[in-house]
């Protein structure tokens, strides 16, 4: 059953990388959070994407660095119940010639279990760079478990599993995208908190141009209060 | 100094900031091995827990050190506490607060409806201190007539003054309240944004 498991994994993932553009790279991230009175918080992020390898189709990996782009995020959160959040932001998307501007609406929730937590993410973004504009909905999944006992303490590690779904709308264009993030996060503590780890993003899988980039991410969140 | 390198750096000094990795931890938990676990706190489990699996952890607190088991038994999870010697301090049974006695559900209801604007409960437990031999009797058959104590542990999400948070909620074997404790959650930026 193992062998079979891993054959067919081994299988798809190289027919993935064969049939498609694929780029790995690194995703740094800092997220520092400032709680305002009556349940607000400000959120603010900044995050780049550097590209070292690409490839096309059945050619080899290429080196080829290239920083694609940092991206800022301002978002205002409002606590509406215990373990629930709305947020409205902005992003500012800057690349070697463009800057996207993207407004951002999103509800999440946070469910406790006894060891973990999974947190639940919905989300939309409207994107307007130039003349063109572009519509996202997203849901994003989250578990995270502490990797030695029954609940993250400080300076303890801990796993945590994304999973996104999201759907892209232009003019003349349906975009899906799915993401695929496991990190083993550091709770420096209960402030501070560092996770390294994969963010593996396939899109355009419903097309011909089959896209996969794979980033080596590490993001750093803190909170200042 | 560019842009990239700015980030860089500002990751790095704060990373390695005393402020950053400051002391403040009152209680924490280890998964530790039964040969970690003293002998009469392994007897008791086994005596009680026949051919369940056991999970054991060491917790440090202020008030000391003590060892915890957590297991199952008839589809209920059971969480026994020792003392460094392994004598038993207390049994917690997690179980569905629809379960629990009508007088006792009405007696709670009326007391967290006073305390709380609105409530949902989250997780109970019903905690027990008694002789070895009468939690024995309380662990297989919920009940015993020899005395002991009774209490109930209650994970509430609840509503005060306007403000929505969760609350550990202690009552007495009559539904009385005896404690009440705001639960600081952890932070959740790394699961929203």
């Amino acid at each position: 059953m193992k062998k079979t498991v891993s054959l067919l994994f081994f299988l798809t993932v190289n027919f993935i990388f064969a049939q498609s553009q694929s780029t790995f790279g690194i995703l740094p991230k800092v997220v520092v959070s400032v709680k305002l009175p009556k349940s607000f918080k400000l959120v603010n992020s900044i995050e780049s994407r550097q590209v070292f390898f690409e490839k096309t189709g059945s050619d080899d990996f290429q080196y080829n660095y290239d920083y694609a782009l940092t991206e800022l995020t301002t978002l205002l959160a409002f606590k509406t119940a215990a373990n629930q959040s709305l947020a409205f932001g902005y992003r500012m998307g800057i690349t070697d010639n463009k800057i996207a501007h993207q407004l951002i609406q999103q509800f999440s929730f946070v469910q406790r279990l006894d060891a973990s937590r999974i947190g639940h993410r919905f989300s939309s973004d409207q994107t307007f760079v130039s003349s063109r504009f572009a519509l996202r909905i997203r849901y994003r999944f989250t578990f995270e478990k502490p990797l030695n006992g029954s609940k993250i303490d400080p300076k303890e590690f801990y796993l945590k599993i994304n999973n996104e779904y999201l759907l892209r709308f232009t003019n003349n264009k349906t975009r899906p995208e799915i993401r695929l993030a496991p990190v083993i996060g550091y709770e420096i503590s209960d402030k501070n908190k560092i996770e390294f780890g994969l963010d593996y993003r396939i899109s355009s899988f419903i097309n011909s141009d089959l896209r996969n980039r794979l980033w080596l991410s590490l993001s750093w969140f803190f909170s200042a209060n | 100094m560019n842009f990239k390198n700015i980030l860089l750096l500002t990751i790095i000094l704060s990373l390695f900031s005393s402020n950053l990795f400051s002391q403040n931890k009152y209680e924490r938990e280890y998964k530790i091995k039964e040969q970690d676990v003293p002998n009469k706190a392994i007897k008791f489990i086994d005596n009680s827990f026949k051919d369940s699996k056991i999970k054991w952890f060491l917790e440090h607190s202020l008030d000391g050190k003590t060892f915890e088991a957590k297991t199952k038994l008839n589809k209920y999870k059971f969480s026994v506490e020792f003392d460094t010697i392994g004598n038993v301090l207390d049994v917690e049974k997690t179980m569905q607060f629809e379960k629990l006695d009508a007088v006792v559900k009405e007696s709670i209801n009326k007391s967290l409806q006073n305390k709380f604007t609105s409530y949902k409960i989250i997780k109970t437990q019903i905690q027990w201190e008694a002789s070895n031999s009468t939690l024995h009797e309380l662990i297989s058959n919920n009940n015993s007539t020899n005395t002991y104590s009774l209490s109930y542990e209650l994970i509430l999400k609840a509503k005060k003054d306007e403000v929505s948070n969760f609350y550990e909620v202690l009552l007495d074997r009559s539904g009385t309240i005896i404690d009440v404790f705001k639960i600081t959650e952890r932070n959740t930026d790394n699961l929203n944004f």
